[in-house]
């Protein structure tokens, strides 16, 4: 136990002593996550709820349209147009001076036997216009059914939802928990991926090609207890990695949800669900650390290394991906076995507030047990001279 | 006289790549890099691994720190066998090569205190070897000094006092005074003699005649993976002038013109 805990003092020394490898193995991480997720959220805000306001020009508008349109929640100001100027405003439309052209017919409407033809023009490589192009083409739909309705009679067989503003009942914090978990555990699982490969190679696979694993090899301390030494210490400062980069993804969550101060998200779990995020996140980045160190073992310096590891990365991103097409966590215990992707579902399930002990239980054990295998193949791989000294 | 160090029979094969094939133009898959060795040595005395590059000696050596398995053969150490009980002989040795590198981030100061850390040396017992051995190589001077940032030199004394920091009676230098300046090199072979007036065990690999001559009371001669040759310097130096000699005319025997 003394050995072992030589060999974490050491490499963490290693890590934490060097300001550099802090920076940008623990601290950056964190802030260009928060940086780039925010950034994000505001342009991505900006789309879906445009602050500006569309210029539609209509030519012969008709009333019943216009109090449509005040209703859709669209922001817009009506410029009233005149036909002779048409091509004038197509002009205006492409220079962007304009965000919107409708053209209804002088005698909209007035006879019943007569198919009108109403022009749209909107320029598709502008937001603004085509954003409008949407709300113009709802509101047209529903003027369409209006004047049908008022030729032929009520031939709707059903309305849905007229009048009633309250279709959507919804506990708020399990939305804000679903859109959380359709994010957050691929990112999890990512950062504490990309965690360890900043250091498990070169804690094994450069200290192999520098010379200085032989020299630990030469000492009385045990294979096992190296080997436990380097994944203990390796996976605390991945965890330390992604607590960077946990912090900052829910530092930028409410900017990347869109939610304002008064549903932001500090409330929403609890101190256990915290300490069960914690849980999953050790146990997880215990065997991502463990895999990385074999491999890295295995490799004859630190490029061969890196090559090994990122199809692994590549796969583990696939599996994380995954999540953001479920909205549930799985319930068939047999899922669970699976690692990574068991760590995967127990996150999903933390966040949409249904999580299952039994499964639970499984991923730490399951994960702890592949640690422990890793464990064992690294120890294997410390006497094998073949691994240890090949050139 | 007691016997520390026994080799008998000792083989050791490696396997080949296609690369290293080509490199030494061969079709051979394997190559032994020892032979059938046999060798003892005793306690107190420094004894010499003489060969040319390639014979064997910094695998004999490798086999004995236990850094690596003998294919066949016994390797006993203090009576201790190096296959069944590596790590008992690993308590009992210092082994240096110049293939075993300290780490460049830490000082001196922090290496050795790992590495007696290790060995699981007391403080008491610490604090005194480091004291000797910092003022013998001059360390303190530079004992907060990044590893990386030190010379040649200076990073060769650092590893010495670090495979030290046991006080072994047992050590294994491959190749010590190698890129060494004639000054330290001398503090370094001035520093054997005194550990073998300490009642230590030494074993040196070496390809320098004079420093054979100046430390060892005997010599193996190694070529091809086999000890061709052992004795006291007299013995192998009998009917030559210098060991140089004695050296070239074995190695034409063995190997030829």
């Amino acid at each position: 136990m003394r050995n072992i805990i030589a060999i974490i003092k050491k490499e963490l020394s290693r890590v934490f002593k060097d300001k550099r490898l802090v920076f940008t193995t623990i601290l950056m991480p964190g802030l260009m996550i928060f940086l780039l997720y925010s950034v994000m959220g505001e342009a991505m805000s900006s789309i879906t709820n445009p602050t500006d306001i569309s210029q539609i020009v209509i030519i012969n508008n008709d009333p019943t349209f216009n109090s449509m349109l005040e209703t859709s929640g669209l922001k817009y100001e009506i410029i009233s147009g005149d036909i002779e100027k048409l091509d004038e405003y197509k002009q205006d439309l492409y220079d962007g001076n304009i965000d919107y052209i409708l053209v209804f017919p002088s005698d909209f409407n007035q006879d019943d036997n007569v198919l009108y033809n109403i022009n749209t023009y909107y320029n598709p490589s502008n937001d603004i216009s085509s954003n409008t192009n949407d709300y113009i083409n709802s509101c047209l739909a529903l003027l369409e059914d209006l004047i049908i309705n008022n030729r032929y009679g009520n031939i709707d067989v059903f309305t849905i939802n007229v009048g009633n503003n309250e279709s959507m009942i919804f506990d708020e914090s399990q939305m804000m928990g679903l859109a959380i978990s359709m994010i957050l555990p691929f990112l999890i699982i990512t950062f504490l991926f990309s965690g360890a490969m900043s250091v498990a190679p070169e804690a094994i696979a450069g200290e192999k090609e520098r010379g200085t694993m032989a020299t630990l090899l030469v000492t009385p301390i045990k294979r096992s207890e190296i080997s436990l030494g380097k994944i203990i210490s390796l996976s605390i400062v991945s965890v330390a990695s992604a607590i960077s980069s946990f912090i900052g993804i829910i530092a930028s969550l409410p900017k990347l949800l869109g939610l304002n101060a008064e549903n932001g998200i500090n409330d929403l779990y609890s101190i256990g669900d915290y300490a069960i995020i914690l849980i999953i996140l050790i146990v997880t980045v215990l065997l991502i650390v463990g895999l990385i160190t074999v491999v890295s073992a295995l490799a004859k310096n630190m490029k061969e290394a890196n090559t090994f590891i990122l199809p692994l990365y590549l796969i583990v991103m696939g599996v994380g991906v995954s999540t953001m097409f479920s909205t549930t966590a799985q319930i068939n215990s047999v899922y669970y076995f699976i690692p990574i992707y068991n760590s995967l579902q127990c996150l999903v399930g933390v966040f949409t507030f249904d999580y299952n002990v039994i499964n639970l239980l499984i991923t730490i054990i399951v994960n702890i047990c592949f640690t422990g295998i890793f464990t064992f193949i690294l120890t294997k791989l410390f006497n094998s001279e073949k691994v240890m000294f090949a050139k | 006289m007691e016997t520390i160090i026994k080799l008998e029979n000792v083989k050791k094969t490696f396997l080949l790549s296609a690369k290293q094939r080509k490199i030494d133009h061969t079709n051979d898959k394997y190559k032994v890099a020892v032979n059938n060795l046999s060798f003892e040595t005793y306690k107190g005395e420094i004894y010499g691994l003489l060969g040319p590059n390639g014979a064997g000696k910094t695998t004999t050596l490798r086999m004995l720190s236990t850094l690596i398995k003998a294919d066949q053969g016994s390797i006993t150490v203090d009576g201790i066998d190096a296959l069944s009980n590596p790590n008992e002989i690993r308590k009992k040795i210092a082994f240096l090569t110049s293939e075993l590198k300290l780490e460049d981030f830490f000082t001196p100061n922090y290496l050795y205190d790992f590495y007696s850390e290790l060995h699981d040396v007391n403080e008491e017992d610490k604090n005194k070897q480091k004291e000797k051995l910092f003022n013998k190589f001059g360390i303190d001077k530079f004992a907060e000094v990044k590893v990386g940032e030190l010379s040649t030199g200076m990073k060769q004394k650092v590893s010495l006092a670090v495979s030290l920091v046991h006080n072994p009676d047992i050590i294994i230098f491959d190749e010590p005074t190698n890129g060494l300046d004639v000054i330290t090199a001398k503090v370094v072979t001035d520093f054997l003699k005194e550990l073998k007036e300490e009642g230590k065990t030494i074993i040196v690999s070496t390809h320098i005649f004079s420093l054979i001559e100046k430390i060892c009371d005997r010599v193996g001669i190694i070529i091809n993976g086999k000890m061709v040759k052992s004795g006291t310097l007299n013995e192998i130096c009998a009917g030559f002038n210098n060991l140089e000699d004695a050296f070239f005319e074995i190695y034409k025997e063995v190997v030829g013109e």
